[in-house]
């Protein structure tokens, strides 16, 4: 039960989310650890993509779990318990950056120097990542959230909506441009890698 | 190239252009998939793009390190301790005579009894005015007792006495049980509360010894009551 457990652990993980809940709501500590050693890898993954101080990074997710803490009697069942979760941490996240001295866009000026990659190496798979993560790192916040949302936690655009709290279109549309902001980074980078 | 002219609906491109992240995951709808695959065999841009979603799928999956410096167990350590009350007090989950977490009965509707304690809860659950009632009751009747002239001196009564000598049933009511209802199925059974309500809201009853089994299976066919288990030696839960 308290084991970590990845995206694909278990049987019926939202299942086993939506009883840990239930367990939280009534008091139950052992559960919100549980539900916790669930969540951290994949909150901090998350918020890591917004903000990049460790502290800031536990900070926020601590600040979301107490969240699912207090408030676990609310959550209905209505979507699922990661959009419940995630939609927390998102507003979390945002609050964080507000209040940290953190930019919440990026400096590309910030990578340039130490990206590592030198003219004459070919672009390994290590590089390629770094790469992906620094050009995501330039766009807009709230592009990045829903880009990263998609990419890195398989969600659908409309449990996104719900997680960010706007229209199903904006979500798609600022996916479009993110993706195409995105394509333009990664050409440059790799234009100025070779 | 085949001599064909190719006419592109530009409005149904860019819904597929929207849509391609998606296809990708497989998070779509039946019906988007199947625009995005009538769409794809006439659009080699579309294919393209979709190639170029794959790869970004594929890369992040292959990131699934932890931001560096992120310590799970230090920051969980430090939370743990932190946690205070809950928003609403916990729904009636735990068992009377078993207070460990494990044991308590969450079934697989647990969603929807989250989903009614939400409604139940929104203002003021009846529990939480007959609780303050009874503490009114208890502080008004303590300051009583304070302001009454010390003539005679009370006989010393331990606390669980009562508890230990009269109660042979422990109940749970639902939540949303009215005081009305909760009056009337105890006269039904000649019940007295003896305690309660207990931390885990259950009341500890006693009925005549020798009507309990019927008590009990009366109460069992309650839908008001949530648990009621016989306490064997008057056993506190």
């Amino acid at each position: 039960m308290q084991q970590e457990r990845g995206r694909n652990g278990g049987p019926n993980p939202e299942a086993e989310e939506v009883r840990l809940v239930a367990r939280i709501a009534a008091g139950d500590k052992l559960a919100f650890e549980a539900l916790y050693r669930i969540y951290f890898p994949r909150l901090s993954r998350f918020i890591g993509r917004m903000a990049r101080n460790a502290a800031l990074i536990e900070e926020v997710v601590n600040d979301t779990m107490l969240v699912v803490w207090q408030k676990a009697a609310t959550f209905d069942g209505t979507c699922k318990v990661s959009t419940w979760v995630f939609a927390i941490a998102y507003r979390k996240t945002l609050k964080g950056l507000k209040a940290s001295d953190e930019p919440m866009e990026s400096d590309a000026s910030l990578y340039e120097d130490d990206s590592g990659n030198q003219p004459e190496q070919t672009m390994n798979r290590q590089q390629l990542q770094q790469t992906v993560a620094e050009a995501l790192d330039q766009l807009p916040a709230a592009q990045r959230a829903v880009m990263v949302l998609t990419y890195y936690h398989d969600m659908a655009y409309s449990e996104i909506a719900e997680v960010v709290e706007c229209p199903l279109n904006t979500v798609k549309t600022r996916m479009f441009h993110a993706r195409h902001r995105l394509k333009d980074l990664l050409w440059n980078e790799r234009e100025s890698s070779q | 190239m085949n001599g064909r002219i190719f006419r592109m609906d530009i409005p149904a491109h860019q819904a597929v252009q929207e849509l391609l992240p998606w296809d990708a995951s497989e998070q779509l709808a039946p019906d988007e998939t199947q625009r995005v695959r009538e769409h794809l065999q006439t659009c080699a841009q579309c294919r393209q793009d979709l190639e170029w979603e794959r790869d970004m799928r594929a890369e992040a999956a292959a990131s699934d390190a932890l931001p560096p410096g992120v310590d799970m167990e230090s920051a969980l350590a430090r939370l743990m301790p932190a946690l205070g009350a809950q928003e609403h007090a916990a729904p009636v989950m735990v068992t009377a005579t078993s207070a460990t977490p494990e044991a308590a009965p969450i079934a697989a509707g647990a969603p929807q009894r989250v989903s009614w304690w939400r409604t139940a809860s929104a203002n003021q659950p009846s529990w939480l005015r007959w609780t303050v009632a009874a503490q009114w009751v208890l502080i008004i009747g303590l300051g009583a007792l304070l302001l009454r002239p010390d003539t005679d001196p009370a006989p010393y009564r331990v606390l669980g006495s009562a508890v230990s000598s009269g109660a042979n049933l422990v109940v749970i009511f639902q939540p949303n049980t009215s005081e009305r209802e909760l009056r009337h199925i105890l006269q039904a059974q000649g019940a007295r509360v003896v305690d309660g309500p207990t931390v885990t809201d259950a009341y500890l009853l006693h009925v005549p010894p020798a009507t309990r089994e019927r008590a009990l299976a009366a109460l069992h066919a309650e839908p008001a009551v949530q648990l009621a288990e016989a306490l064997d030696g008057g056993t506190p839960p």
